[in-house]
């Protein structure tokens, strides 16, 4: 972010010359859940028995979306991790803490993407509970965005969108990532929500075909590859192979993005 | 968006440390090192992000606006610009469009250059050192 690309700054660079929209990673990595959470009005936690990896905190942010904002950074991305169903609770306050840091960031006038990730190891039967536990969770804390933004809505001159907020609409809406999920159409409902901006799916551990093909199920839904993105690309190939595998992995991609609009 | 008609910058100049390799190469392990924010004090990374469709030719499904584009005589400011992210993040008319999930950070660049066959031995690149 701090740093320049054919002499102009990182993000004037992405988006001025190749279109491309910035996001800031901002998470400091994760953590299993501790009875210490309770304390902080948190949920009973038996030692050792932790169903999720929630978000460390991460200090100065508010510090660190401003400069992000100077430096025209369009949003944010933090990842948290579900690894069982065992303790729904457990889920339920890791989004919670997701949307939590998400408020924090629109009112520096940034898009958060929330990543709840859910393990893709797991059996299948178990990481489909997680995802229902999942979206549930996600849409109630859509609700209670939806609830405060017509809160906000309200005579209180003190609240208007300032120009650090910019766009009254997009100081309530969130984009959520999410793995792909056992059921299609599992997040329907949240991709629909007007507190929604848009729902991508992580590739997470499925090869490029597989998660191709599940995401070309999910309607609304698209692409947020890393490794899926990058498979067979190597530093010792010849460009024009690099190229070739580059280019044929962005089309196929595409083409499942637009098969699930 | 990235999509079939994005355009890749191979003529990109790296750090001498990567001149090694190839010009496709170096715009990737550029790329990967221009989301590597200040890895020696920080973990926060920019995110791959997405892309406008067509690179510079189709203004109206959210390629870079032009420097004035809303025409009204003056530079973008930045809600200009962001208006136009988020125009470009909302919209229908490139439905295929996606995210490169690009991120890096002090932790993670060495494993996803790894996985690119680049090791950590020396010489092989540096990580958070300006160009």
């Amino acid at each position: 972010m701090d740093r320049s690309v054919e002499g102009l700054p990182t993000c004037e660079y992405l988006w001025n010359t190749k279109g491309i929209v910035p996001f800031l990673k901002i998470d400091k990595g994760l953590r299993v859940m501790e009875a210490i959470d309770v304390e902080k009005g948190g949920i009973e936690i038996v030692e050792g028995e932790s169903s999720v990896q929630i978000l460390n905190p991460i200090p100065d942010l508010e510090a660190l979306l401003q400069r992000a904002k100077a430096k025209g950074v369009y949003g944010t991305k933090a990842r948290s991790l579900i690894l069982d169903p065992k303790h729904p609770e457990q889920i339920d306050a890791l989004v919670k803490q997701q949307f939590l840091l998400a408020r924090r960031v629109l009112r520096e006038g940034l898009i958060p993407i929330i990543e709840p990730e859910v393990d893709v190891t797991q059996v299948s039967s178990e990481k489909q509970a997680c995802e229902e536990i999942l979206c549930r969770a996600l849409l109630r804390e859509l609700d209670i965005l939806k609830e405060e933004e017509s809160l906000y809505e309200s005579d209180d001159e003190t609240a208007k969108p300032d120009s650090k907020t910019l766009l009254g609409e997009a100081l309530h809406q969130v984009m959520i990532k999410i793995s792909l999920p056992e059921t299609p159409n599992q997040y329907q409902d949240c991709v629909d929500h007007p507190c929604c901006l848009k729902v991508v799916a992580l590739s997470g551990g499925y090869d490029q075909t597989e998660a191709n093909a599940k995401l070309s199920l999910n309607r609304g839904i698209i692409a947020s590859f890393s490794r899926a993105l990058a498979e067979g690309l190597s530093h010792g190939m010849a460009e024009d192979e690099f190229e070739s595998i580059l280019s044929e992995s962005l089309a196929k991609i595409y083409e499942a993005s637009s098969s699930s609009s | 968006m990235i999509g079939p008609n994005a355009t890749i910058n191979t003529t990109m100049r790296v750090s001498t440390t990567a001149a090694s390799l190839t010009p496709t190469m170096r715009f990737l392990v550029s790329l990967l090192l221009v989301f590597a924010l200040g890895i020696a004090s920080s973990d926060r990374t920019l995110v791959g992000a997405i892309t406008a469709p067509g690179g510079s030719s189709a203004a109206a499904t959210g390629s870079p606006p032009p420097i004035d584009a809303d025409g009204d005589g003056d530079a973008d400011s930045s809600v200009d610009v962001f208006r136009a992210m988020h125009a470009a993040i909302k919209s229908d008319e490139n439905p295929g469009a996606f995210l490169a999930a690009l991120d890096q950070s002090g932790g993670s660049t060495p494993k996803a250059l790894a996985a690119y066959g680049m090791g950590p031995e020396e010489g092989s690149y540096e990580v958070g050192t300006e160009r």
